[in-house]
């Protein structure tokens, strides 16, 4: 799901609570509700770890690019081919960092790699420009065909079957491990691998929790029961959305770090890269704070029982909206989801929102 | 052939800004080249131009600083204040000539807005909830005659202008007295020179001699009446002075008069002191 | 009982109105609320004129603002708050000659805002009252959390190829603090500016003008000026424009969301409320975005002014509706709808001037130098600015031109700088003006 989302979900969450809500119509007790925008920053807490501190720190052990003139792509599918078969040889995880290529105006130099597992080979291909809105340039490939294709000798499983592009902004990184006689490549290792846990969830809204008590007693203020739950499952609430959230998409996350080392796979139930399904989430969401807002204050200020509010704000507009979409827009491609696409679109997506 | 071409073509490059002079490859505005590492022809300028930047920000904002101090709310005669001055943050100095509290029943908002004169003209002064009660709290209650100083925000709206008070540090009230007398007194001078003596401040003392039913007034030896305005009493509900005839009292207020009848008006509830209850110390 | 006179008065003060703004606005730099200020000091000596009058007239240039400022955002790339973001597609298309593509949709985005802000404001004005009285209770934690996000949302964009891992995190964290570091010196400064008096009292109602001027505009004016010459290659006057169904949809419903936003909320400007729109609606591709950039920009200028003709209500956003309310308060329908006509004609009628003033720069820009255009626009910046605020508005000038140089220099976002406003109005709803106010020393 986008940042928008995640962060919009952490706010959600703590409107529920009226102590919080209720406390901006208190002078006394205004910056009580900061604790809204709280919600709102643990919910967005995971991605921010993540691409803001985990991908940075983790270690490489080869960079490869396929140079700026060059455009080779033997030196990315040599490079490739040989981590994979050293990691099989020395039986210790390598980790690759595949560089992107800026050019000028905002436009990056595309290159894919295609995994062919049967035949254990692995193909690179440059390919042509693209914008940092992810618009193909047509006709801006290479004049001629750059492809290269070299053979590992381990049997490789990878769960995409698809073209693993290099584009925009930060290149992916892969980790090919040796489990039995087979090499594992995992995508993008560092993502979601200890940031998307319940278990931090926990551990932060615990830690805030103290730390808000303890700051309090400091100023002679004990902190009552219900106002040190409620600071914790906000905070707890705000990661907790946004891991169940991703969850329910296809690339999943390690919900039990550190009792668990790897990534649960999603569920697939829903194409989070797509707009329509972010717009629509968000725009739930927004109507459901707007409710704790209006059920939350003195007197309500829109005369609606909570039924009449639902379908008021969400039920009827959201219709039209989606009613509009279907009639209007242009038709898609149809292409059927793909569970490898979807993952990769799913991580893509997130750094290309930015 | 080859090589050279390409050389010439890295050269090329090298002159085009944003380009690494080095490897040719576009860089942007970064410090160095991400390729080959090394620094951008543009790379010490940046760092400078970072430098100066951050310097020229904080020095900009110690200078800012000093000079806002100078004279935060600078002082302004009333009768200047106009539109143009809409949200300006201004100090005013004069006499309190009218006062006005709305509080609903259940007192869920209040607004005092007082009227301050000088020599050049008059503008309301108001203070919403919070500072209201904490103006009532700290005892700091505006009254008719007062001589104040206010700092506050100038707000317009349409023909409506007035300022903002948003802090009860930023009223300063001066209820200077300008004669002490005892009641018997007080009423022979103003008998003689009854408009010498409006809006004057007066401490008296007296016995009281009548004491109306719903506590709003009472009379001093008969000749002084010391009446409540209701501001006074809105200001402070929960607070009462039960005075019974036969206590002898010290009242600093306003001297006005009210068809005839010589008055005293406090400023606030605790400008009533007891001195003895019926002769009784 | 509007006299029909009134009416045609107002209609034609709108269009003198429309194309006075439209021309004006291509000054680099110059922001509508600097040219407002001088029509307020005007009317105030020609008190008889009928504030309605005065009413249509400003709305009518904040329509030609909007759209003459494309022209200049785009040519000259120099935005305002509201056009931040326009800048980078906008500079992209103006290299490849596709100049007049990004001004035309981001002109016809303003006009189809304009018609989106008179038909919400019309039919969907009780609505709206309820929403605004529902949120402004919450404005404090609103604006905190539109900040934070603001804030958090950012990219670095640092291409972290530094030879050590703390290397690659450092360089990025630089980018992100100073993000932190822009938010916190503006900050300072709106402090400075709302709780103290920093320019001439009697020209408190223009005392953000200055900063406005120098965290937005003038940073880029400078680089423009030192920058290498940049040859602007000839733009193409094409004969038609893309924009397909999908992409007005998403641009209109972007615009849509980002300047209500910015309508609604106090402080938060059509910036802020573009950066959630754009998130909202998984925005992407150019077109899409500059039309969407023309819709906020509309809806946010003139849908606050609306806002204010709601009767029975008085709501108050932007600094138009408070110049307004200098002169009158309007309680009726009739004005309103005298006035979202005005809104409608004019925007009709500046769409003209603007096809007209579009295709002129298209067609010379190139042979323009660009730092003869920014050097212009120093000066009538800094003579506005000193004419209207004194050597005190200068300062304020200079050291937020020091705080929009630094997004420049470290690659933040400029929107950070919003904070000059947004961080006291937080401020003054938390109840702390006093203690920030003993904190800097201003008590």
């Amino acid at each position: 799901m986008k940042g928008l989302t995640h962060f919009m979900t952490g706010v959600c969450v703590a409107t529920f609570f009226p102590l919080v809500v209720k406390a901006a119509y208190d002078p006394n007790l205004i910056l009580l509700t900061l604790l809204i925008p709280i919600g709102g920053l643990f919910g967005y807490l995971p991605d921010f770890l993540d691409f803001k501190f985990s991908r940075y720190l983790e270690r490489a052990d080869y960079t490869i690019n396929p140079g700026y003139h060059e455009l080779d792509p033997w030196r990315v599918a040599n490079v490739v081919a040989k981590c994979i078969n050293e990691a099989y040889s020395s039986q210790k995880p390598i980790n690759i960092k595949l560089e992107t290529i800026r050019m000028p105006k905002s436009m990056w130099r595309r290159y894919s790699i295609l995994f062919r597992l049967k035949e254990r080979e692995v193909q690179v291909k440059i390919g042509p420009l693209i914008s940092t809105g992810l618009e193909i340039l047509y006709g801006s490939e290479p004049e001629e065909e750059k492809i290269a294709v070299v053979k590992y000798k381990p049997n490789l499983y990878y769960s995409y079957e698809d073209v693993t592009n290099v584009d925009i902004w930060d290149g992916p990184t892969f980790q090919f491990r040796r489990d039995g006689d087979t090499i594992h490549a995992d995508f993008i290792q560092w993502h979601r691998r200890w940031s998307h846990s319940l278990t931090l969830g926990i551990l932060f809204g615990l830690l805030v929790g103290l730390a808000a008590g303890f700051l309090y007693y400091m100023n002679d203020v004990m902190l009552s029961d219900v106002e040190m739950l409620t600071i914790m499952f906000i905070i707890i609430g705000g990661i907790w959305g946004h891991v169940i959230v991703d969850q329910l998409g296809w690339l999943g996350s390690n919900l039990w770090w550190p009792i668990t080392g790897k990534r649960k796979t999603g569920m697939g139930l829903t194409r989070s890269m797509d707009a329509m399904a972010n717009f629509v989430t968000t725009f739930i969401l927004t109507a459901l704070i707007l409710w704790n807002l209006n059920r939350f204050a003195p007197t309500r200020i829109f005369p609606w029982n909570d039924l009449e509010f639902i379908v008021m704000l969400i039920v009827f507009p959201l219709s039209i909206i989606i009613a509009g979409k279907y009639l209007f827009a242009e038709k898609g491609s149809g292409e059927k989801s793909v569970r490898d696409r979807e993952e990769m679109d799913e991580v893509s997506m997130e750094i290309a929102e930015f | 052939m080859k090589k050279q071409a390409k050389s010439t073509s890295v050269q090329k490059k090298e002159t085009r800004p944003g380009y690494c002079p080095k490897c040719g490859a576009y860089v942007g505005a970064f410090y160095s080249c991400s390729w080959c590492h090394s620094k951008m022809p543009h790379g010490t300028r940046l760092r400078i131009t970072q430098f100066a930047s951050i310097i020229a920000v904080i020095a900009g904002l110690i200078s800012l600083s000093l000079y806002a101090r100078i004279d935060p709310a600078p002082h302004v005669n009333i009768g200047d204040i106009n539109q143009t001055y809409s949200n300006g943050t201004v100090t005013i100095k004069g006499e309190i000539v009218n006062i006005d509290y709305i509080v609903p029943s259940d007192e869920s908002w209040k607004i005092l807005i007082f009227t301050v004169e000088d020599k050049t003209g008059s503008i309301d002064v108001k203070a919403y909830t919070e500072t209201t009660d904490e103006l009532i709290e700290e005892r700091n209650t505006p009254a008719l005659g007062d001589d104040c100083t206010v700092r506050g925000s100038v707000f317009v709206r349409g023909d409506e202008l007035y300022i903002l008070l948003e802090s009860t540090e930023y009223l300063t009230i001066k209820r200077p007295i300008d004669f002490t007398l005892n009641s018997t007194d007080l009423y022979a001078l103003y008998e003689n020179n009854t408009s010498d003596y409006i809006g004057k401040r007066v401490k008296v003392n007296g016995t009281v001699s009548w004491v109306d039913t719903d506590n709003s007034y009472f009379d001093l030896d008969n000749v002084v009446r010391i009446f409540y305005p209701e501001y006074v009493r809105k200001f402070s509900p929960n607070v009462i002075i039960s005075v019974i005839v036969g206590d002898i009292v010290e009242v600093i207020g306003l001297i006005d008069e009210y068809y005839g009848t010589l008055e005293v008006l406090p400023g606030s509830m605790h400008d009533v002191e007891i001195i003895s209850h019926g002769g009784v110390v | 009982m509007i006299e029909f006179g009134l009416v045609i008065t107002c209609v034609f003060f709108g269009l003198c109105g429309v194309s006075l703004a439209t021309i004006f606005s291509l000054i680099p730099g110059l922001h509508i609320y600097s040219i407002l200020g001088f029509v307020v000091l005007f009317w105030l000596e020609n008190v008889f004129l009928n504030p309605l009058i005065f009413a249509a007239f400003t709305v009518s240039m904040l329509i030609g603002y909007c759209l003459g400022s494309s022209i200049s955002a785009v040519y000259f790339q120099t935005p305002d708050d509201s056009s931040v973001f326009l800048v980078f597609p906008s500079q992209k298309y103006l290299d490849e000659g596709r100049g007049y593509e990004a001004v035309y949709l981001t002109g016809l985005g303003a006009v189809v805002g304009a018609f989106i802000a008179c038909m919400l404001i019309i039919f969907a004005g009780a609505f709206l009252t309820m929403l605004v009285d529902l949120l402004v209770v919450h404005s404090f934690w609103i604006i905190a959390t539109a900040m934070l996000f603001v804030w958090m949302s950012e990219w670095p964009k640092d291409p972290a190829r530094q030879k050590t891992r703390l290397g690659k995190l450092g360089a990025a964290w630089v980018q992100l603090s100073m993000g932190l570091f822009v938010i916190v010196a503006a900050g300072i400064l709106g402090i400075y500016l709302f709780f103290s008096q920093l320019v001439p009292p009697e020209r408190s109602f223009q005392g953000l003008a200055a900063a406005f001027v120098g965290l937005f505009a003038f940073p880029s004016l400078i680089q423009n000026l030192f920058s290498a010459k940049k040859d602007i290659p000839k733009q193409n006057l094409g004969e038609s424009i893309e924009l397909n169904r999908g992409e007005f949809a998403q641009g209109t419903a972007a615009g849509v969301i980002g300047g209500s936003i910015g309508m609604l909320i106090p402080s938060l400007t059509a910036g802020v409320g573009n950066t959630f729109a754009r998130h909202a609606v998984a925005q992407s591709g150019d077109r899409s975005f500059m039309f969407s950039q023309g819709v906020s920009r509309s809806i946010y200028y003139i849908g606050a002014v609306l806002l204010l003709f709601i009767p029975g209500v008085l709501i108050r956003r932007g600094g138009a509706s408070l110049f307004i309310t200098m002169f009158y308060i309007p309680e009726t329908q009739g004005e309103l709808l005298v006035i979202a006509s005005t809104v409608l004609i004019s925007a009709v009628f500046g769409w003209f001037i603007f096809n007209l003033l579009a295709k002129l720069f298209t067609k010379t820009i190139h042979r323009i130098n660009t730092r003869y255009i920014a050097i212009f626009g120093i000066i009538v910046m800094l003579s506005l600015t000193y004419w209207m605020l004194g050597p005190a508005g200068l300062f304020i000038l200079a050291i937020g031109t020091a705080i929009g140089f630094i997004p420049l220099v470290f690659n933040t976002r400029r929107i950070h700088c919003i904070a000059v406003i947004t961080i006291p109005i937080m401020i003054s709803m938390a109840g702390l003006t006093f203690v920030f106010s003993q904190f800097f020393g201003i008590a």
